[in-house]
């Protein structure tokens, strides 16, 4: 099998150059979706028969809290690859995703609550949804929290990296502890999906909303990542000739 | 080695006994607060007692950590057993089970005394000692990665409370829910078994992770 | 007496950084049995870090290096003493040589007190060593050299609170361990009065020309 791919990906000047070239395109490319997205579900789509308007929250809680979920992998996956092969550029990957995971973290918590008080009468359910969402707001935390605490980057990388492995095998003992936990309490009487499906109108929307909220992510990482590499490989000759 | 090692770290903390009664003290006044800042009445108490203990004996665990890695860090003496040892798991294992030994032990021996106090039941306060008997090794050895990440950092006591919290969740959850399973008079043999596997699975992982987590904060 | 000569040590090209500074690139050198290395360079010129590195302290950034042990096959313990005592304030001299892993093994008690006898501390056996001076704790530490069957030692800065008998008996135990075919790498800021001849690997020099070839001959 042919690895050059796998070694250009390590090249963070290979990296800089052709995300440079991408972006614009990146951009167009989800300003459109998020067009369609907002347009489907806004105005397009039909209105829950129970919630009423209110279900259209939803078109930001679900993607957003898919993307937290899918980025936390992301990251744990490019620290241990950084860890494990001492490659610099996936530490920088993982680092970059973090924030980016937390804040869309954060978001899925904040519509699922302002979404709990119209539907249950309150802000906040110990739904088992919500709190293995909470439960990850904090690894995320931790995650960033261990990062920055070591002067030196590039051993705060390797602790990161660590962290991310035990995360990793642990996030899905947690969640299903979590989910567990919450039957054992409550019983599955509030649900929020509890609908068999969607109504196509809706999940087409659902479906804009989630490519569009990932690709808005990944370009917010990409940029963050370029950042990096620039913050980190000052000095370097080719910097100099890029800037 | 292993006995040999065994015996320099209890010899250590039989030295230094105050360090070994302060996490007891905490665990009884922690849970003493509860009565009084919520209710002294028995039926509440005995629907919250479990949980109560089960957080109080982790915070514990938690607070404690710092007996493992840091003052060997702190005078070199964690490199040169990693170096001289010949094997580096065998020494965090030496030192996750003199920890274990040191707080956990005394924490499950002195938690049927609370557990009457909190008014639980005979079933209870057996699966009470049963679960933690199982949980607080677990402790020990998740806290023992989150300890290691943090042992050089001059501010590492916030951040590993960050780091190890989220990750005991699960230890919590079935510990505390087969106390009170029990004192319903329900099976708990269910969640027993699954702290036996979590006890299982981190003696198996927890070293390796552990180990890498030391040799990052080797500086 | 071992009169061959045989490497102990071998580092190819190896680099060194910390906090994305460069300590140095590229170092070449050997240590052979016999042989004192001591390692100059003013503060911060990764003296600790260099040693730290062949101790597998450290990670390189680039490089490698090879400790020889008996044979080919059997890895080199070095026996590493560093700016930290690594003696536990609570437990008793005694113990702490007693309890302490040195390459796999632990001393036996006769070759303890033998070592606590020449370091000076026969009064101090079980006298927990939080009683003990700065000197008589360093020295507690210097023991373990005694105990060690390592064929190479790597001392940081090992005269550091000493008095001036405790240096001219450590200077003394070095050339000792030299005539008996050892090999010693070691960083000190004060001059070293060896019988036998020293080498001196400045990292400053290093630097300062950039170059690859060997700087000790």
């Amino acid at each position: 099998m042919n690895w050059q791919w796998f070694h250009r990906l390590g090249s963070p000047k290979w990296f800089y150059a052709k995300c440079t070239r991408w972006l614009p395109w990146l951009w167009l490319i989800c300003v459109t979706l998020f067009g369609f997205g907002l347009y489907q579900g806004l105005l397009n789509s039909v209105a829950d028969y129970q919630q009423g308007e209110t279900v259209r929250i939803m078109y930001l809680h679900v993607p957003t809290a898919f993307a937290s979920m899918m980025f936390y992998v992301t990251m744990a996956v490019a620290a241990a690859v950084g860890y494990i092969w001492r490659m610099k550029m996936a530490h920088m990957v993982a680092i970059s995703v973090a924030p980016v995971g937390a804040a869309m973290t954060f978001l899925a918590l904040a519509t699922g609550s302002l979404w709990g008080q119209p539907t249950w009468g309150t802000w906040w359910v110990w739904d088992a949804r919500l709190t293995s969402e909470l439960i990850l707001l904090f690894l995320y935390l931790g995650f960033i929290a261990l990062h920055q605490s070591f002067e030196d980057r590039e051993v705060g990388d390797r602790a990161a990296g660590v962290l991310a492995m035990v995360g990793v095998i642990n996030v899905p003992i947690i969640h299903y502890s979590v989910y567990w936990w919450n039957s054992l309490h409550q019983g599955a009487t509030v649900s929020k999906l509890d609908k068999p499906s969607l109504d196509p109108s809706m999940l087409s929307a659902l479906m804009y909303m989630l490519l569009a909220v990932i690709l808005f992510c990944s370009i917010i990482i990409i940029m963050r990542l370029r950042n990096e590499i620039l913050s980190r490989e000052q000095g370097k000759q080719w910097i100099k000739e890029v800037l | 080695m292993f006995f040999k090692l065994l015996k320099r770290e209890l010899l250590r903390h039989w030295r230094c006994r105050q360090d070994l009664i302060n996490p007891l003290v905490f665990f009884l006044i922690t849970v003493s607060l509860f009565p009084l800042a919520v209710t002294p009445e028995g039926q509440m108490l005995q629907l919250m007692g479990n949980g109560v203990i089960w957080v109080a004996a982790m915070l514990a665990s938690l607070l404690s950590l710092d007996t493992m890695y840091r003052d060997d860090y702190h005078d070199g003496t964690l490199e040169l057993l990693l170096l001289q040892s010949g094997s580096p798991y065998t020494v965090v294992f030496v030192k996750i089970l003199s920890h274990w030994l040191t707080t956990g032990l005394p924490l499950v021996l002195v938690s049927p005394i609370l557990s009457v106090m909190m008014q639980m039941n005979d079933e209870a306060i057996k699966a009470q000692m049963l679960t933690l008997l199982i949980g607080t090794p677990v402790l020990s050895l998740i806290g023992s990665v989150g300890m290691g990440l943090t042992v050089g950092l001059r501010q590492g006591g916030v951040l590993l409370s960050l780091l190890v919290l989220p990750l005991y969740i699960p230890i919590l959850i079935f510990g505390a829910s087969a106390v009170s399973a029990a004192s319903m008079g329900l099976e708990y043999i269910g969640q027993l078994g699954l702290l036996g596997a979590f006890l299982m699975g981190s003696i198996s992982l927890v070293p390796l992770a552990s180990v890498a987590a030391i040799k990052v904060s080797i500086r | 007496m071992k009169k061959t000569k045989n490497k102990v040590l071998s580092v190819n090209s190896l680099s060194i950084r910390r906090s994305e500074r460069w300590l140095f690139r590229n170092l070449n050198f050997e240590l052979q049995s016999g042989q004192i290395i001591q390692v100059v360079g003013h503060n911060g010129c990764g003296k600790t870090s260099l040693l730290r590195t062949l101790c597998g302290l450290l990670l390189p950034a680039e490089g490698d290096y090879i400790w020889q042990g008996e044979d080919e096959y059997t890895p080199a313990y070095p026996m590493f003493i560093g700016h930290l005592t690594a003696v536990k304030p609570e437990l008793s001299v005694f113990e702490n040589l007693s309890l302490h892993p040195l390459a796999e093994n632990f001393a036996s008690e006769e070759a303890i007190i033998k070592a606590i006898a020449e370091v000076n501390l026969g009064n101090y056996m079980d006298t927990p060593a939080r009683y003990l001076s700065a000197g008589q704790t360093r020295r507690v530490g210097l023991a373990r050299l005694l105990l060690s069957t390592s064929s190479c030692w790597v001392l940081d800065e090992p005269f550091t609170a000493l008095d001036v008998q405790g240096c001219r008996w450590l200077e003394g135990k070095i050339d000792e361990f030299i005539n008996q075919g050892g090999a010693v790498l070691l960083t000190s800021h004060q001059p070293v009065t060896l019988r036998n001849s020293l080498d001196i690997l400045d990292l400053d020099d290093l630097n300062s020309s950039k170059s690859n070839k060997d700087k000790v001959a």
